[in-house]
């Protein structure tokens, strides 16, 4: 049985873990704000390179073209299908922990991943240092490796992360560039997802072409299309780093939230534990005073 | 005198400049490019260089890393990588940039196609510096 003073201690050290809880809490909370506001304020960007591509792309490609015919006609790197060739896989995690089950999801997702492509060859990207730190004590080889962006992402790591895939895709060349990460669905909510990055997905030519007024295009159209690709890969990769970001803070508040829940509820049954020891000595030394005199009498 | 259109000017991070301006001039794809109300409907690639706007007789100056621009319905916008002030310009690094791009381009020891991308830094730095040592300068009209 744990003595008074020993349960007093365990309180007192309870208690300051509980305030690093709390505030991780806080400074996750006033951090996922500043993250969700990043991700709306480069909306814009995304929204018009989107809506550039299907519209030249639209106006390029015939009507009623398939995505492959297209796709030939096009001939652009980004949009090769190949059969063979190694596969390549982005693991987003985070740096750092404590944040629930955000990496060990990840990192399980990952793991699938190199199961169900058993034989042949994977090769690994991986952002975020907890994903790294895991592929490098399992002996897996890690091609590309980004760690400590998180605090300071920026458009300039999309950049070096879409080069270096492009780079392995185009060059090597590989069969697919394969992603997964945590999207950021809602503060109480992540979700992890797997998406193909390349070969790129060609937009859907709309079946109406848009009215398109006389617009001047300096380059022509499909010299202007060529340019678009590899911007939209890289708006890709900025939106998933985004996200993932924005994912982890909300884990951690989560994560931190329940954590100073739990430390308030071991508090208190450790006190409450404590009072009815100090009572049972007390009762107990009563007792005993009350036994002497008796004895004495 | 024409009526000053609305420019707005897009990052992949936000939209970092907007305002109503009398003239742009814009490194495009296959030279300079300047726009003035009533610009017919255009859709240019930028290359890296400098981004002439005024405002009256204000010039304000953006160094542009590459993007495209956009003249629709009256209205300008400007989407590019990087779109930087001369505020927000680390003129030292601008100089040292130019420098190991240039050294990098007399070594010519780049992979294939890299020494594209050496060109573009080296475009992109120049433009830097351009932006960043207007400053310097004492403005033209001092009030």
């Amino acid at each position: 049985m744990a003595s008074l003073r020993e349960l007093r201690r365990k309180v007192k050290s309870v208690k300051s873990t509980q305030q690093i809880t709390k505030a991780m809490k806080m400074v996750s909370a006033a951090r996922l704000r500043r993250a969700q506001g990043r991700i709306l304020s480069a909306r814009p960007f995304a929204q018009k390179m989107e809506t550039l591509l299907t519209d030249i792309f639209s106006a390029v490609a015939e009507p009623g073209q398939s995505g492959a015919a297209v796709r030939t006609v096009l001939g652009h790197p980004l949009l090769a299908e190949r059969k063979t060739g190694p596969r390549g896989l982005v693991l987003i995690t985070a740096d750092k922990g404590l944040c629930g089950s955000f990496n060990t999801n990840l990192i399980k997702r990952g793991l699938e991943f190199l199961r169900e492509n058993e034989g042949e060859t994977v090769e690994l990207f991986c952002v975020g240092r907890k994903g790294r730190d895991f592929f490098r004590r399992m002996k897996v080889a890690v091609r590309g490796e980004y760690v400590n962006i998180f605090n300071q992402l920026s458009y300039a790591h999309a950049e070096l992360i879409g080069r270096d895939v492009t780079d392995f895709f185009v060059n090597r060349p590989a069969r697919d560039v394969t992603v997964i990460y945590n999207e950021f669905k809602s503060v109480m909510q992540q979700r992890p997802v797997r998406s193909v990055w390349l070969p790129l997905t060609p937009p859907v030519p709309a079946s109406v072409r848009p009215a398109a007024p006389d617009f001047l295009y300096e380059p022509a159209r499909e010299r202007l299309l060529e340019s678009l690709f590899p911007r939209a890969l890289k708006a890709q990769i900025f939106r998933a780093l985004m996200e993932s970001a924005a994912a982890e803070l909300a884990a951690r508040m989560t994560a931190m939230e329940n954590a100073t829940r739990n430390a308030k509820e071991l508090i208190e049954s450790l006190t409450l534990y404590a009072n009815k020891l100090r009572q049972a000595a007390i009762t107990k030394e009563i007792s005993e005073l009350v036994g002497g005199a008796e004895a004495l009498q | 005198m024409a009526r000053p259109f609305p420019l707005s000017v897009v990052t992949p991070e936000k939209v970092s400049w907007e305002g109503n301006v009398d003239s742009l001039v814009i490194p495009a794809h296959e030279g300079q490019l300047g726009i003035l109300p009533g610009h017919a409907p255009l859709l240019a690639q930028l290359t890296p260089g400098v981004v002439r706007i005024r405002q009256g007789e204000e010039t304000r100056l953006l160094a542009v890393s590459g993007g495209y621009v956009e003249v629709f319905g009256g209205k300008v916008s400007l989407f590019a990588e990087t779109a930087e002030l001369e505020s927000e310009i680390d003129a030292e690094r601008a100089r040292q940039a130019v420098s190991k791009a240039r050294s990098d381009l007399r070594g010519g020891a780049g992979e294939p196609g890299g020494s594209e991308q050496t060109m573009a830094a080296l475009r992109l730095a120049l433009a830097r510096l351009r932006v960043a040592d207007r400053l310097r300068r004492p403005p033209p009209h001092s009030h």
